[in-house]
């Protein structure tokens, strides 16, 4: 009981979602003719709330429910980058302007919306495997649903099915790690498992981390959508309504990234001398290196050929995941920092362009890059947005997208001339993202439209989500020390000392 | 080290698990399959029992024997499709599967071999129940509760999936 009562307080932002979720529940059961907007008002409210209740928190680092969360700036911050995500997720885009989703049931979208934001909220903050595990697989589990949203159609069914045939299999190879990772250590707890990892070991045991550390990654990478276990990534993109997809390319990938960060930093290594140490010397990092050029490699060529908007943006965003592990790579302070900018930037940049592709297929019904021929003439402003969006995510100033390539590739390269080639690597596939973002923009530029297609209309709301994500892409680099200060300050997790 | 009851009792469930598990992948028919599931999780918790986790073995035989199994044999028998449904449980691409297969096997015996694995302290089998009550109030409340929103949303998951038709 007095440890409920000390968790309590820092635990309001998951309160707020979880009272939202009842009364989101409740209200849509009533079968009240207001509930759909009742619904979405009560969603905009608990993530509010939620947003602004995290941002609050400013205690100690501590554990919280007996040592099953934390409570620590860093979890902080992610906590309000993953509900700002699915608080922009929920007003900008509507039933209305998705073509997808137009008519269906508002009540359990909303629903579910609360029970992946609470869910990335405890992956975000998890200090045990027990309570790591849950909250992926509540993670997991919700979003198969959300996927399969858009019922009477066969690509969301098949894109539904395919995200659980991978996640099982993930999520299984995962939870095998941590048995072996339990067997090794007799722990759940990550600090625990850290202090018996640091006394030193053998190098058969040392064999045996290094395998956990690969089967417990398949977990993180599934969310992440890290290469190799990215297959699911396309598919369920192309199939989930757009909106969905839009928050799965955003939200449990940051809070799949944060758990990594936990982990690996506060797992499986230690706030030492050289920023940190790594824990019974066991050197992760290359093997994270070697995902992470994959990562972005594969997702970057594969990007190349495509011509449908949603995959083209599922392999962006694999390439993004493997920008975003330089930071875990880098094992540094300024390596946690980038990745935070990084995400920060990335939740804009890629909300923006999901949503022009929400409405452009509101407008025009496709989401074939061929069609987006001439739309600058028919939607200069929409136009205008995109390029703003699409160059943002080439990483091009003075955009938030280049401030976040530039401190991960930053935090890379100070790491010395060891680390100098992953970061060419690195800077090379900028470079090949670069062409296919350019190719988008082209075509809604250059190219001579195929047909003549009625004039481009856009409610207002809708324009001034645009605008305003817009707006995000550009506007945090006036004060941008204060982003920068607010990244720093969130640096420190909890390290169970 | 010499050959106790146990293990005689070990390598007996865990030949039951195994002998079976192959009948459920090998199987031409559905059915069989479904049935031979059935032995799979009955060896499954004996090696539960054995292990001392006599709360966790029950619930292995009331809730996958008795209900998740129950509800499969019902689903397929009264699904026509699938009852008469002939599988094609053909091999393909046999030797890449047998070299992952292979090597898989061999990575985990070299762990499970060599690697010194934490070994705690014994104790005599004594009833678990009144333990586990006492985490799942104290220790783990979080993720028992966390579990609770899990369940939640899967039922209204489940709902929507199921439900027809569309509505406004």
């Amino acid at each position: 009981m007095p440890e409920v009562l000390k968790s309590l307080p820092r635990f309001l932002p998951e309160i707020a979602l979880t009272a939202a979720l009842l009364l989101v529940v409740l209200v849509d059961a009533t079968g009240i003719k207001a509930r759909n907007a009742l619904s979405r008002l009560l969603t905009a409210l608990g993530l509010a709330a939620a947003l602004a209740l995290s941002l609050a928190d400013h205690g100690v680092p501590s554990e919280t429910w007996s040592g099953m969360l934390v409570a620590d700036p860093m979890g902080s911050f992610f906590k309000a980058l993953l509900v700002g995500a699915s608080l922009v997720v929920a007003l900008a885009f509507t039933f209305r302007n998705s073509a997808e989703l137009h008519g269906l049931g508002q009540g359990e979208f909303h629903a579910l919306l609360l029970a992946v934001t609470l869910s990335n909220l405890l992956l975000a903050s998890a200090n045990d495997l027990a309570m790591l595990y849950l909250a992926l697989e509540m993670v997991s589990i919700t979003s198969y649903v959300m996927v399969a949203y858009f019922k009477g159609d066969r690509m969301s069914n098949e894109a539904s099915l395919k995200y659980v045939l991978f996640g099982a299999v993930s999520t299984g190879a995962m939870v095998y790690g941590m048995s072996l990772l339990y067997g090794l250590t007799g722990s759940t707890s990550l600090p625990t498992i850290r202090a018996f990892l640091s006394e030193g070991l053998t190098d058969q045991n040392r064999f045996a981390v290094y395998l956990i550390a690969l089967l417990i990654f398949a977990g993180f990478g599934f969310k992440t959508a890290a290469v190799p276990f990215h297959f699911w990534c396309p598919d369920v993109y192309q199939g989930a309504p757009t909106p969905v997809t839009a928050f799965l390319s955003v939200a449990p990938k940051a809070a799949g990234f944060s758990i990594m960060l936990r982990f690996f930093f506060g797992g499986l290594s230690s706030h030492g001398a050289t920023p940190w140490d790594l824990s019974g010397l066991i050197d992760w990092t290359w093997l994270l290196m070697l995902i992470s050029v994959l990562t972005m490699t594969v997702g970057n060529v594969a990007a190349l050929t495509q011509t449908n908007m949603k995959r083209l943006l599922a392999y962006s965003s694999i390439a993004h995941a493997g920008y975003v592990m330089m930071g875990v790579v880098a094992l540094s302070e300024n390596g946690a920092r980038a990745l935070m900018i990084y995400l920060l930037a990335y939740v804009v940049m890629n909300l923006g362009a999901f949503l022009v592709v929400t409405l452009v297929h509101k407008q025009d019904g496709t989401f074939d890059l061929r069609d987006y021929a001439g739309l600058s003439k028919r939607a200069p402003g929409l136009t205008f947005a995109m390029a703003i969006f699409l160059f943002s995510l080439m990483g091009i100033p003075p955009l938030v997208g280049f401030m976040g390539k530039f401190y991960v590739f930053a935090a890379v390269i100070e790491r010395g001339p060891s680390y100098w080639a992953y970061g060419t690597i690195g800077a090379v596939n900028a470079a090949i993202g670069a062409y296919y973002y350019a190719r988008v923009l082209k075509t809604m530029i250059i190219d001579e439209p195929h047909v003549e297609k009625p004039a481009f209309r856009l409610p207002t709301a809708d324009l001034a989500w645009i605008a305003a994500l817009a707006a995000a892409n550009i506007l945090p680099l006036l004060f941008w020390s204060r982003v920068e200060a607010w990244a720093r300050a969130s640096l420190s997790i909890y390290a169970g000392l | 080290m010499h050959f106790t009851a146990s293990d005689g009792v070990f390598l007996a469930f865990a030949a039951i698990t195994v002998g079976s598990a192959v009948v459920v992948t090998l199987a031409r028919s559905l059915i069989y399959s479904a049935f031979a599931l059935l032995f799979t999780f009955f060896g499954v918790a004996g090696l539960y029992l054995l292990l001392g986790a006599d709360f966790i073995a029950a619930s292995q035989l009331l809730i996958y024997v008795g209900g998740i199994l129950v509800l499969l044999l019902f689903g397929v028998m009264l699904t026509h499709k699938l009852y008469d449904l002939d599988l094609k449980s053909e091999v393909t691409q046999f030797a890449p599967a047998a070299i992952v297969a292979a090597g898989l096997f061999v990575v985990l015996a070299v762990l499970g071999f060599r690697t010194t694995w934490k070994i705690g302290p014994g104790r005599a089998p004594s009833a678990t129940t009144d333990e586990i009550g006492h985490l799942f109030m104290g220790q783990y409340l979080l993720p028992f509760e966390a579990a609770s929103v899990l369940l939640l949303v899967a039922l209204i998951g489940a709902a929507m999936i199921v439900r027809r038709k569309k509505e406004a």
